[in-house]
């Protein structure tokens, strides 16, 4: 049970109430002039957290749409080394030469969803354990940065006439 | 004798106050739209992705063990066991469905998104003949975010196991 402060003789003489009148009293009391609303600073303060909430919003959404981007691109790349992969399995062993980088005929969609992309076929040969061709088909683009990475990077193994495994 | 002001706001306060709210329902109603078209456009991409990817390796290993393969409006594979695959397209999706006989043996499906045509190609390549899927966009109003990605898969045939694969991540 909370008890109120007992009021002195002198102080309820000045109050000449209860406590309750005396606490009425006080409210009374209050300031009237003090307005409501904001402050200039109050707003400041506002605006800058908005803006900042806004500015990682936007960056991030940014950084989704290029992480998206690149998701894209990598698998149009991989589907384009995998198409390729199985053109060379179709080609003679004797049209296969080693130790010569070239390219190859790119799809429409490759052309248009990476047209700053370098292709890379690397034929190496290859004696143990059976005889065959080492392929390496790499597809490489440059970034927002301008530094080349590798998108792609598939490498497939032709064996030689009779040495199927 | 003391006038005490009303407490309360201004005309002009509610009126700043309106527009900043405004602004804000604006923006962030804007901002969720784009967000729930995204996601939309995300999942459609990333399903039709994982579609194809598994469509890819299934047309590659039926096309590398199988002996020949016809093309017309659909896709005949026949393996050397006598069974035989055909790859055809219901929209919105292409059907695989490998046949012992006349029986029906098992029954697979690879959805793609609506507005999808899908051509089977052959072509003499080499040593053998190269099968294609062509998946495109059909011809239509759609804004081309709302249109499906075009998609090629070729496979080999009849290669049985000449090639081996390695794929690394870069």
């Amino acid at each position: 049970m909370v008890r109120l402060p007992r009021l002195t003789r002198s102080r309820r003489r000045r109050s000449g109430n209860s406590p309750a009148s005396l606490r009425l009293r006080l409210r009374v009391k209050q300031p009237q002039d003090a307005r409501s609303g904001l402050t200039l600073f109050e707003l400041v303060v506002a605006l800058f957290v908005l803006t900042t909430a806004m500015v990682a919003i936007v960056q991030l959404l940014a950084v989704a749409a290029s992480q998206r981007r690149t998701i894209d691109q990598r698998r149009v790349a991989m589907t384009e080394v995998a198409n390729q992969a199985e053109r060379i399995a179709l080609l003679p062993w004797s049209k296969l030469s080693p130790d010569e980088s070239s390219t190859w005929d790119l799809s429409a969609e490759f052309r248009k969803t990476l047209p700053q992309a370098t292709t890379t076929m690397e034929i190496r040969e290859e004696a143990e354990p059976v005889k065959s061709r080492r392929i390496r088909l790499i597809v490489r683009s440059p970034n927002t940065v301008g530094q080349p990475i590798d998108l792609a990077d598939l490498t497939v193994w032709k064996f030689a006439p009779g040495d199927e495994p | 004798m003391r006038h005490s002001r009303p407490a309360g706001k201004s005309l002009i306060e509610m009126l700043v106050m309106i527009s900043i709210l405004s602004i804000v329902l604006g923006l962030s109603a804007t901002s969720l739209a784009t967000l729930f078209r995204l996601r939309h456009t995300i999942t459609r991409d990333t399903e039709q992705a994982r579609s194809i990817e598994r469509l890819a390796m299934r047309l590659r290993t039926d096309a590398h063990e199988a002996d020949s393969a016809a093309v017309a409006e659909d896709c005949n594979l026949t393996l050397p066991s006598g069974r035989s695959i055909r790859y055809s397209y219901t929209a919105p999706r292409i059907v695989r469905e490998v046949r012992g006989g006349e029986k029906i043996v098992h029954h697979d499906s690879f959805s793609l998104p609506r507005h999808t045509k899908v051509i089977f190609q052959s072509e003499q390549l080499g040593m053998g003949s190269l099968l294609r899927i062509i998946i495109e966009p059909e011809t239509t109003k759609l804004p081309p975010r709302e249109l499906p990605r075009a998609a090629r898969i070729e496979a080999a045939v009849g290669i049985h196991g000449a090639l081996a694969t390695s794929r690394r991540q870069p």
